[in-house]
């Protein structure tokens, strides 16, 4: 086995010589340039089009006491029902609560219900975060994911969430962070589009005012 | 002129596969639609594409700083890394993780790496189930083939392929309905990834400045490899790296768009260690294993700019030779523009490679379309000019030295032009000839010579 300093080692020795410039020049940059979108989405407007336009169904209510009845409209009489230990959630009934319930009753539940840290307005993404309590399984194995967000935690565009790690995580990132747009799907049969392939082929966001 | 045998005759295999080659211009021509689509809802994506060639080159250019970083970061974030030479080492990596947990079954996401260094077959001669988890990675691991695209692997294959194999996997019979066989796998692949004690994974791209990994994906394989083994196991090219999130930010922005036409894919996933304590789930170990596996062949070359390619596979969808053969007639793990470079470089003593730059007609479509603006025509010429150098026998070397003589003089070069029309009265369009002669003839028409030279045109003008 190499040890990281013999392999580092062996990239400087090729690299000892001065650079070979190239034939097509490099365009000098200042800093890394932020991706421009047209038309400049922004909001919980722009969040739903986009979600929508994913696949996504959306609710939104005005306050913390309307989220168990729109998690319930979203549920719609199926389950079991499972849900994370994040803030958003985690006072609401349901069946199953993770991680409690172990992998093997979460592998049998119809709908897991998360918080998500933040969303983005110009791609429909939601962010979950694996520190929030909400973890990594009960938006995933489940037929259908319910996301619960706060309005005001919807930002502009991925480079809001992005390069604004250090804010969002001073003690640096969770273990996981995810950006989940839409329900999970696959082209990989002729270009054909499935949803629900591995992940939730059902998604819902709930957005409190 | 033989060793290209082998290359033009996956070529005519190819070229004679109607049903391959509806298959693979269905997808690129779809791809390309996609991808064009998806760059115009930015404002700036050129700007953008600039942008990330320079800070990629910036990166390689820095690259065993950057990886020393990384790997402090990465481990004190409770991960483990290890550092691969070549393919054997990083097996070896591998299954002493797994023999070390005993474990028995894996589940893989999509990783073009892990293909490089044939990790599945070391996995199964180790005695280990292995199952591909992305649903073309399974299709053609039912197969027994390899992947003949960067992102979508089972291209070459149609809904009535798919049902044959899916129907023999599950001894019953499984329809040609696109649906029905994509809620077949996900029933199927459901139990693998609960039961599994290990995850393998590729990695997008590891961030220095928090010692994370990035893993875009549509289906959430990757999320399930990643989330519920206990041991996860990512390879990585030592390459893939960027500095900080504003350099991810800016590669994904491009990433997606540049492969399947999609703002962001389904799932962008960013991981920073295994578990930690308070969270809910998560792997318990997180190993990273870098590989080398002839990639600083390339560094402090003329090549190098290869390294910062991101495996969109934009360059595969426009290339008019791979729109018309597919991938597997590269016989390579990576086809296409990039593998036609990567393949001879990664791989200097393998002869069939060295053919691959061939395949091009340097029309630089793989270059316009490289979100990382890799100058892939240039090197196609640039090997081609090396080997071309390499393996010249003292006949070609005496012949090209003597017209480069000849036309290194006035008198040598005019007295060639005066014969030029006679010559070519002599030689006319012939359409055959001794050897490798008529087959360059055959179809070709040598241009008609006017008597005067344009030179002499001018000089008569009254």
């Amino acid at each position: 086995m190499t040890d990281r300093a013999t392999f580092l080692a062996a990239l400087r020795d090729r690299m000892r010589e001065a650079a070979v410039e190239p034939r097509i020049p490099l365009v000098p940059v200042d800093g890394v340039p932020l991706p421009v979108f047209v038309g400049r989405p922004s909001g919980v407007d722009d969040f739903v089009t986009a979600w929508q336009a994913l696949g996504g169904h959306v609710q939104r209510v005005a306050r913390d006491d309307d989220v168990a009845a729109a998690v319930a409209r979203a549920v719609d009489g199926r389950g079991p029902v499972a849900i994370g230990a994040d803030p958003l959630v985690r006072h609401l009934d349901a069946d199953l609560q993770w991680p409690d319930c172990g992998l093997e009753a979460l592998g049998g539940a119809a709908v897991g219900v998360v918080g998500g840290v933040a969303a983005v307005a110009a791609t429909g993404s939601i962010v979950v975060d694996a520190a929030s309590g909400a973890g990594r399984s009960v938006s995933l194995l489940p037929d259908v994911a319910v996301f619960v967000i706060r309005e005001d935690s919807i930002v502009d565009t991925p480079s809001d969430v992005l390069r604004a790690h250090r804010q969002r995580w001073p003690e640096g990132p969770p273990s996981q962070v995810v950006l989940v747009s839409g329900p999970s799907r696959s082209a990989d049969i002729e270009m054909t589009l499935t949803v629900g392939v591995h992940g939730p082929g059902e998604v819902h966001a709930i957005i409190v005012a | 002129m033989a060793a290209l045998e082998g290359l033009t005759q996956r070529t005519d295999e190819a070229l004679a596969d109607t049903r391959l080659r509806a298959a693979v211009r269905n997808v690129t021509t779809g791809m390309t639609d996609k991808r064009q689509n998806a760059l115009d809802q930015l404002e700036n994506a050129d700007e953008l594409r600039d942008a990330a060639r320079t800070v990629r080159a910036g990166i390689v250019g820095r690259l065993p700083e950057i990886l020393e970083q990384w790997s402090d970061n990465f481990e004190a974030n409770g991960g483990t890394v290890h550092w691969a030479r070549d393919a054997d080492e990083a097996v070896a990596a591998a299954l002493a993780i797994t023999r070390r947990h005993g474990s028995q079954r894996v589940v893989k996401g999509k990783s073009m790496a892990s293909e490089e260094i044939h990790l599945n077959a070391a996995f199964e001669a180790d005695g280990l189930q292995v199952i591909e988890t992305d649903l073309g990675e399974f299709i053609i691991q039912l197969a027994g083939e390899t992947p003949s695209h960067l992102i979508a692997p089972a291209i070459h294959k149609d809904r009535h392929d798919v049902a044959e194999l899916f129907t023999e996997d599950a001894g019953q019979p499984v329809g040609p309905d696109i649906q029905d066989e994509a809620a077949y796998a996900r029933r199927r692949l459901r139990s693998a990834f609960i039961a599994a004690d290990v995850g393998v994974t590729g990695v997008n791209f590891a961030v220095a400045e928090t010692g994370s990994i990035a893993l875009v994906e549509n289906e959430g394989n990757g999320r399930m490899c990643t989330s519920l083994p206990k041991v996860h196991i990512a390879i990585m090219g030592m390459e893939r790296i960027v500095e900080t999130w504003e350099q991810l930010d800016l590669m994904l922005s491009l990433l997606a768009r540049s492969a399947t036409g999609q703002p962001l894919t389904v799932y962008n996933n960013i991981l920073s260690g295994p578990r930690r304590p308070g969270e809910a789930d998560g792997p318990e170990e997180l190993h990273v294993i870098v590989i080398d596996n002839g990639r600083s062949n390339l560094l402090g070359t003329e090549f190098v700019e290869a390294l910062n390619c991101i495996r969109c596979g934009a360059c595969l969808n426009t290339c008019p030779v791979y729109r018309h053969i597919g991938g597997h007639a590269y016989n390579s793990v990576y086809s296409g523009p990039i593998g036609a470079v990567l393949t001879p470089l990664l791989h200097p003593q393998d002869q069939g490679a060295r053919d691959l730059a061939e395949a091009s007609s340097l029309c630089g479509s793989c270059w316009d379309v490289c979100p990382v603006r890799i100058p892939l025509h240039d090197m196609l010429l640039g090997i081609r000019r090396r080997d071309a150098k390499q393996d010249a026998g003292p006949v070609r070397r005496l012949g090209f030295g003597m017209w480069s003589r000849l036309w290194g003089t006035r008198t040598g070069f005019d007295a060639t032009r005066k014969a030029t029309p006679a010559a070519m009265r002599v030689l006319g369009d012939r359409d055959e000839g001794p050897g490798w002669v008529g087959g360059w003839a055959r179809g070709r028409a040598l241009p008609v010579i006017p008597s005067q030279s344009l030179e002499q045109q001018l000089r008569d003008r009254p």
